[in-house]
């Protein structure tokens, strides 16, 4: 059994114990990716073929109820963020790190730090599988690593063409409606720990890189459809230099992500 | 057990990657890459095949990570032959990894393929949750990205003319005239107040006005306002053509209107320019001396516009 597997196996038996009203799904989605070459969820995907109706069932976690901030954040890529459909044409036919130089001339040219998304696309942020995460946790640019770290994301998953978004929470046009996160969102997520349901108000990041090991990190939420209108955008770039002095990567890291759920 | 072997294989390349970037193991990335192995990566946490690769090199404590890269890159690229597209997808991967990289056999395997009337399919899959992909589109910008503007010396640059030529051959192209004129004005061979611009303007203004405001006004170029005044003015000579001109600012928040002996473009960012001209209705390009004079003073503003006047 590869390391990824027994993952999966100690996710299973936490995710049934926290959020019970998902039990029987997450049972179906174990089967079926037992029953299939994949074994565990974490190597490939989207998975287009899986049967089970509720793989497909994102952002069906309670309403979640957010620690005060004006804002929520994430952590996010300029490619997964500007590019088809939804990117204007003079985005869409470019890779990432030209529009990523194409934000810091909008940035100096318009002589402000916050970009509004909708200059670059049309539409609403989606996200994979239709679902998007978040947090309330004001998320530091310089350095941007020791952020991403406190969301969950190991270096493996920050691009060098990294890109924040936030959305003003008392937006007038708009009423972010997070969800708390349940383990059909984080499926196919090796970093997850589902937040105990009923009782939780918004799900918890694991943070990957506090002195005492894993802890629990940022507040996180997730959501669907957010209207590009009210969000805004921050170019980052985080190059090697700040991935060699935060080196939290993500293979190294597995050992310590399974003796963290057995301990749960 | 075996497939099981294969998903371990792709987490364990991508760290044999970060720990021992060899020319070898890039190569087997890539080419794992392109046929789609890496999609998993793609959509759920990076955005594009380029995003993968540029972030694995990025992790490497080898500082030659990057150097190897371009080198394993230039190997694969060398043997890839467009005409034999697999799958929509994987010429996707490929032109996204030339566009980002700009390996040399890549510039001459493209528009060698083009020049031989090769085309590519309207849309891909993409490479997550069904993104589609304008493949055409994708390679015009590709090809675009080795001669982001004109060298120094044209004449030395075989490469150069001959692409050159083929864009001056699109504008026979419909789907593709206002990207031709774009990107002929960018390496400086089509003149921004010549005739032929003008002419592309007027006999086609449905489509090319609005792509040449829209692309005026995002790509904040420093030199934003001479093109706009010259666009402007070349607008004046045909009523759609000056409609499909104010109708593309609007769309941009910004707006024209007349004030004096000048037509006022405000951006907007709260800028303005002015364009004189000279009045009984009519806009006479004899008038650009006047306007380059003028514009050698840089930006206008309109509050100093109302000082002149004033005086």
């Amino acid at each position: 059994m590869t390391i990824y597997s027994e993952i999966f196996k100690e996710r299973l038996r936490l995710d049934k114990r926290d959020q019970p009203s998902w039990a029987g799904d997450i049972a179906k989605l174990a089967t079926w990716f037992k029953k299939t070459s994949f074994r565990h969820p974490y190597g490939d995907g989207p998975y287009p073929r899986c049967t089970v109706q509720s793989y497909k069932a994102t952002c069906a976690g309670p309403d979640a109820v957010l620690p005060s901030s004006d804002y929520v954040y994430r952590l996010t890529s300029v490619g997964s963020v500007i590019r088809p459909p939804a990117a204007k044409r003079r985005y869409r036919s470019a890779t990432s790190s030209v529009n990523f130089q194409r934000l810091l001339i909008a940035q100096e040219a318009e002589k402000r730090l916050w970009l509004p998304l909708s200059d670059y696309m049309d539409g609403s942020i989606s996200g994979y599988r239709n679902c998007t995460w978040w947090t309330t946790s004001e998320l530091s640019w310089n350095p941007t690593l020791p952020s991403a770290h406190k969301v969950g994301m190991p270096n493996q998953w920050v691009a060098p063409t990294a890109m924040l978004l936030r959305v003003r929470r008392d937006n007038r046009f708009f009423s972010f409606v997070g969800k708390v996160p349940t383990p059909i969102d984080a499926i196919e997520s090796s970093v997850f720990l589902a937040a105990v349901v009923p009782g939780a108000q918004h799900g918890h990041a694991i943070n990957l890189a506090d002195p005492e090991g894993l802890v629990q990190g940022h507040p996180e939420v997730v959501a669907t459809n957010i209207p590009v209108d009210i969000v805004e955008l921050l170019p980052v770039a985080v190059d090697e230099q700040e991935r060699q002095k935060f080196p939290v990567n993500l293979v190294p890291l597995l050992p310590d992500l399974l003796a963290y759920y057995r301990r749960k | 057990m075996k497939e099981e072997m294969r998903y371990s294989t792709i987490s364990d390349l991508l760290e044999k990657a970060r720990m021992s970037p060899t020319v070898k193991v890039w190569e087997e990335l890539i080419h794992a890459s392109v046929s789609g192995r890496l999609n998993g990566l793609i959509g759920r946490h990076l955005g594009n095949i380029e995003e993968v690769l540029a972030t694995a090199a990025s992790n490497s404590a080898d500082p030659l990570a990057v150097e190897s890269f371009q080198t394993a890159l230039e190997n694969v690229v060398s043997q890839w032959n467009p005409a034999a597209i697999r799958s929509a997808s994987s010429m996707e991967s490929m032109l996204r990894l030339i566009q980002e990289n700009l390996p040399r056999s890549g510039f001459v395997r493209l528009l060698g393929y083009l020049i031989d009337g090769g085309r590519f399919p309207r849309f891909s899959l993409g490479t997550a949750d069904t993104v589609p992909q304008d493949l055409d589109d994708l390679a015009w910008e590709t090809l675009s990205r080795y001669f982001p503007v004109a060298p120094k010396d044209p004449a030395a640059f075989p490469a150069f003319q001959t692409y050159s030529r083929y864009v001056q051959s699109q504008l026979a192209n419909p789907a593709r005239r206002t990207d031709a004129c774009i990107r002929l004005i960018e390496i400086g061979q089509m003149l921004p107040e010549g005739v032929e611009l003008g002419s592309q303007i007027n006999s086609h203004a449905a489509e090319v006005v609005s792509g040449l405001v829209n692309w005026l006004l995002a790509a904040h170029r420093p030199d934003r306002n001479l093109l706009i005044s010259e666009v402007y003015l070349h607008c004046q000579e045909s009523q759609m053509a000056r409609i499909g001109f104010e109708t593309s600012l609007e769309a941009h928040g910004a707006s024209v209107h007349h004030e004096g002996n000048h037509a006022i473009i405000r951006y907007r960012e709260g800028e303005s320019l002015a364009i004189p001209f000279t009045g009984e209705g009519g806009y006479e390009r004899s008038l650009s001396h006047e306007w380059q004079d003028m514009s050698e003073l840089g930006f206008f503003r309109l509050s100093e516009i109302a000082a002149e006047e004033d005086e």
